[in-house]
């Protein structure tokens, strides 16, 4: 009969907390960083300058279709070869902002592009200048449309940010999986490791709501 | 005040005015009709540049919204327009909405554009709203408030793009009757409108579009009870159902 050692689990828990700590760390910064992206590139579209948009286009492309691990050792592995040596957590940090950005900057230009085109014309009409006009009238509008996109969005890079430990960088993953294989303990490790990404996650989803809710439009039909 | 001299707009092949020429005074109150997709619209965009012509040049005072290097934004916010569905922003409150454009363009203090917003509100009768949100409104509450928006530019000219198309008869009256007022201010107006009611009795000019062209330019009188041109008469006679 298989004994689940808990005992084991709670041996290990200051190894663990420091990796939830990185965890958290690498995944604050890239949320960050990767909203600042897709904001950058969703302004960038609009500019409609064609060789601007083209290349835009080619980087959201390659970036959403290759895999996460493998733009992490082009990025770990290929840029020493160009000169630039970079510490694996900031490694870690760059594709993941980038590889959300990309995502997030299409959630974000399906958000700008339900609000009505009359919006833009109001405020246009108003005189305020185009800037004015994404920052107070459609972005906001497009925000509060692609909020819980957003959170499945940061959901998605907490999770995608256990792939940072190919890289050795000492993540909550990596801890997890150190403890599971040097000692054996596959099933305690592992499920531990799942309740502590869950938790994370939840975390997120749990605000994502709460600002949901806060952000809602009095009246507004259809909001939930 | 306003000169349109020669327009010409076309949407790849589609030309939507062709060859349009108009002039409107100070105080003027101008009813644009004309039926379906003749280009009124158009037309009245044109003239604060939220269209840009093909062809052809439009003045306001001294200055030329057609030239490239003009300042749309300064005229936009000396020119008020007002929308069919109201467009007002659903994710601010009816004062906020109103202050947005004195605060940002404008520059002026929050406090003041604050007064100024409610005077417009009770101007409009919609003081005790200043609170709700626009999905909070009926839609002829809306079109005041979009009305009270645009005055807080305290625009020289007010451009109206059928403003009770999407309204019924009772909200219809409500948005007619602050219309009237501000015509009775003296306010430059261009009406693009069905309320033939409304250009027969406020409108001091008549102009009717048809298939992109400016048909027929006179005083209302004139224009309902003698018109010069055939399309004019026919338009009078199988959708109005008038004997001319």
């Amino acid at each position: 009969m298989y004994e689940f050692d808990i005992k084991y689990i709670i041996e290990s828990f200051p190894y663990i907390v420091k990796g939830i700590g990185l965890t958290i760390f690498i995944s604050v910064i890239s949320s960050i960083l990767a909203f600042t992206i897709a904001l950058t590139i969703a302004f960038l579209r609009r500019t409609n300058v064609k060789p601007v948009t083209l290349l835009i286009g080619l980087f959201v492309e390659l970036t959403r279709n290759t895999p996460l691990l493998i733009q992490l050792y082009i990025y770990y592995k290929g840029l020493p070869n160009i000169g630039l040596n970079l510490s694996p957590i900031a490694c870690g940090i760059i594709s993941l902002s980038l590889y959300t950005g990309v995502f997030i900057s299409e959630v974000l230009r399906a958000g700008l592009n339900s609000i009505a085109h009359e919006q833009y014309q109001a405020a246009r009409g108003l005189g305020l200048s185009d800037i004015q006009t994404f920052r107070l009238v459609t972005f906001p509008q497009a925000l509060r449309i692609i909020i819980p996109p957003l959170g499945s969005q940061f959901i998605n890079l907490i999770k995608n940010s256990s792939l940072v430990s190919f890289i050795a960088v000492t993540d909550l993953f990596y801890v997890i999986y150190k403890g599971a294989v040097d000692d054996f303990m596959f099933f305690e490790m592992f499920i531990t490791g799942a309740i502590i990404y869950m938790a994370l996650t939840g975390i997120v989803a749990f605000f994502t709501n709460l600002i949901e809710q806060k952000l809602k439009i009095p009246g507004k039909a259809g909001s939930i | 005040m306003i000169k349109v001299k020669n327009i010409y707009k076309s949407y790849k092949n589609i030309d939507v005015l062709i060859d349009v020429s108009a002039q409107v005074e100070k105080g003027q109150i101008v009813a644009v009709i004309g039926p379906s997709g003749c280009g009124k619209s158009t037309f009245l965009k044109c003239i604060n540049g939220l269209e840009k012509v093909s062809k052809g040049r439009i003045f306001i005072d001294d200055e030329e919204v057609t030239a490239p290097d003009t300042n749309l934004n300064k005229i936009r916010s000396e020119v008020g327009i007002l929308f069919q569905q109201f467009n007002l922003f659903p994710h601010m409150s009816v004062k906020e909405n109103i202050m947005l454009a004195p605060v940002k363009v404008k520059k002026i203090p929050k406090d003041d554009a604050e007064q100024m917003a409610r005077a417009l509100l009770e101007k409009v009768g919609m003081l005790d709203h200043a609170h709700k949100y626009p999905e909070q409104l009926s839609g002829g509450q809306a079109q005041r408030v979009a009305i009270a928006r645009s005055l807080a530019m305290e625009p020289k000219i007010m451009l109206f793009d059928e403003p009770t198309s999407a309204l019924d008869p009772k909200m219809t009256n409500e948005v007619l009757d602050t219309m009237k007022q501000l015509a009775q201010d003296g306010m430059t107006m261009i009406v693009v409108t069905h309320e033939i009611s409304f250009a027969r009795e406020v409108a001091n000019k008549i102009m009717f579009f048809s298939q992109g062209r400016l048909v027929e330019e006179s005083v209302p009188d004139k224009f309902f009870n003698n018109p010069q041109s055939e399309i004019t008469r026919e338009f009078l006679r199988s959708v109005l159902k008038l004997e001319v």
